[in-house]
């Protein structure tokens, strides 16, 4: 729940943040949040938060309904699948790998677009220097957000873990 | 049966949410090529509507902060600018009156008359209180909606020319598609050639204009407006000026480089035109239940 709404304040904070600031200079705190969520959800759950935080982001933005949100699933797979290797909890190897998402996303973006809507341009100097700026910034703030985010998220997992407990050996009745 | 699902339970989930955002974004493209836009109900804008008074929320203490300071350093000089700005109200007011004095007298006050109720439309102004949270879609979300009679497909301008259309409403909020969108597409014509052609978004925050060569006279610096052939624009709106042209070759079809008429980085306030083209009434006739004389869609969703 809390990073479901994290997610959610995510969007809202980078659609009041994007008045200000260059959009590409804002971070993509939603897309941090769905790779906080491949690191400490299981994998169903992390799924639907990680689907219902694209959707919002569709629903908040010019997308397509559902674009942001298949994107946003795949790259919570992919996290998964990394940090069985890559050891995602430490603060390097994690900023590198949200600048390798926050490019794959924005190429996927792009290649969706194409593919389901007609027009637009291909990969300009202006589209790659938007890529390159997010990639750095989400690169820089993951480490402490998602710092941040298993911070709150610990606390009440441990409660509902204790819960269950009581719960399994009948204590709590 | 129980032990196999239990163990295909994630892939059967990944599959289910991959084909439902797969059919969400096929229906919503056939949505937005028949109605050129969406509007949701209570129930499906509610993230619309919330979203509009938070973030206003949240970039109120930043306006707030910054007009503070813009007032202040305006108010430096500003006794002798408003003395200064008296007299010349006053001059400008008696030159209008003997202006009007004069139009009426020569009987073309009555053809301006007439021109203006071609060519106005009632407009709500709108105030911009977010900006697309992806940096790869050009939208910005308006604290006006349904409500206020916004519909989805209403075009949206400010003094300086077209800033897009309205794409999505909900009762009390609206997201419009700006111009710069890689979506975005408007019927064209330069002011000074008449010249015709398509003004494309390039998502970058420049915008193309697409004209054939063959008489296709295009200059940097032209004017570029709407030529109200699109069914989305009415015509003569400014929309940008032409900044480069490239050196014609051998294609038929030759896009010229345009700078917004807009400064879409300090864009505040926006007038939607509470206005639908004959083409848009149509697309959205069965939804509308009446159309009201000044052209004004009432929709009979709540």
């Amino acid at each position: 729940m809390i990073f479901l709404a994290a997610g959610l304040g995510s969007l809202l904070l980078q659609g009041a943040l994007s008045r200000y600031l260059p959009p590409a200079a804002v971070p993509d705190f939603a897309l941090l949040v769905v790779v906080g969520a491949g690191l400490h959800f299981t994998a169903a759950r992390g799924m639907l938060v990680s689907t219902a935080i694209g959707f919002a982001a569709d629903w908040l933005s010019g997308a397509l309904l559902g674009q942001q949100a298949l994107l946003r699933l795949v790259i919570f797979g992919v996290t998964r699948a990394a940090n069985r290797r890559l050891h995602l909890r430490r603060p390097l190897p994690l900023g590198i790998f949200a600048a390798a998402a926050t490019a794959a996303n924005g190429t996927l973006l792009l290649g969706l677009s194409h593919l389901f809507q007609s027009g637009g341009v291909g990969v300009t100097p202006e589209w790659m220097l938007t890529l390159a700026v997010q990639a750095l910034a989400n690169a820089a703030c993951a480490p402490w957000l998602l710092r941040r985010l298993a911070h709150w998220a610990a606390p009440r997992a441990s409660f509902s873990r204790r819960v269950l407990k009581l719960v399994a050996t009948g204590r709590g009745a | 049966m129980r032990e196999l699902l239990a163990r295909i339970r994630v892939y059967l989930i990944f599959g289910v949410l991959l084909v439902a955002c797969a059919v969400s974004m096929l229906i919503d493209r056939s949505a937005l090529r028949e109605r050129g836009g969406r509007d949701y109900s209570r129930w499906s804008g509610a993230l619309l509507e919330f979203a509009a008074p938070v973030e206003r929320l949240l970039t109120a203490p930043v306006d707030f902060a910054l007009g503070l300071w813009d007032r202040y350093v305006a108010l430096v000089d500003v006794k002798h600018e408003n003395e200064a700005l008296h007299h010349e109200v006053a001059r400008l007011r008696e030159e209008a009156l003997q202006l009007r004095e004069a139009l009426v007298a020569s009987g073309r006050l009555q053809q301006i008359a007439e021109m203006r109720t071609a060519f106005e439309f009632p407009m709500l102004p709108a105030e911009v209180v977010g900006q697309d949270a992806s940096p790869w879609f050009r939208s910005i979300l308006i604290n006006r909606g349904r409500r206020q009679g916004v519909r989805a497909g209403m075009p949206v301008i400010n003094e300086e020319g077209v800033v897009g259309l309205v794409s999505a409403t909900s009762p009390r909020a609206a997201q419009v598609l700006l111009l710069l969108e890689r979506q975005s597409a408007i019927d064209a014509i330069v002011q000074r050639s008449r010249s015709r052609g398509i003004v494309r978004g390039l998502g970058t925050g420049a915008l193309g204009f697409e004209f054939v060569v063959r008489g296709g006279d295009v200059r940097v610096g032209d004017v570029v407006i709407t030529s109200g052939r699109g069914g989305v624009y009415p015509k003569g709106l400014r929309i940008a000026e032409v900044s480069e042209v490239p050196e014609p070759g051998a294609s038929l079809l030759q896009t010229a480089q345009l700078k917004p008429a807009v400064d879409f980085g300090r864009l505040e306030q926006a007038f939607v035109l509470l206005w639908r083209s004959p083409t848009m009434e149509l697309i959205y006739a069965e939804e509308v239940g009446t159309v009201s004389e000044d052209g004004v869609g009432r929709s009979t969703t709540p």
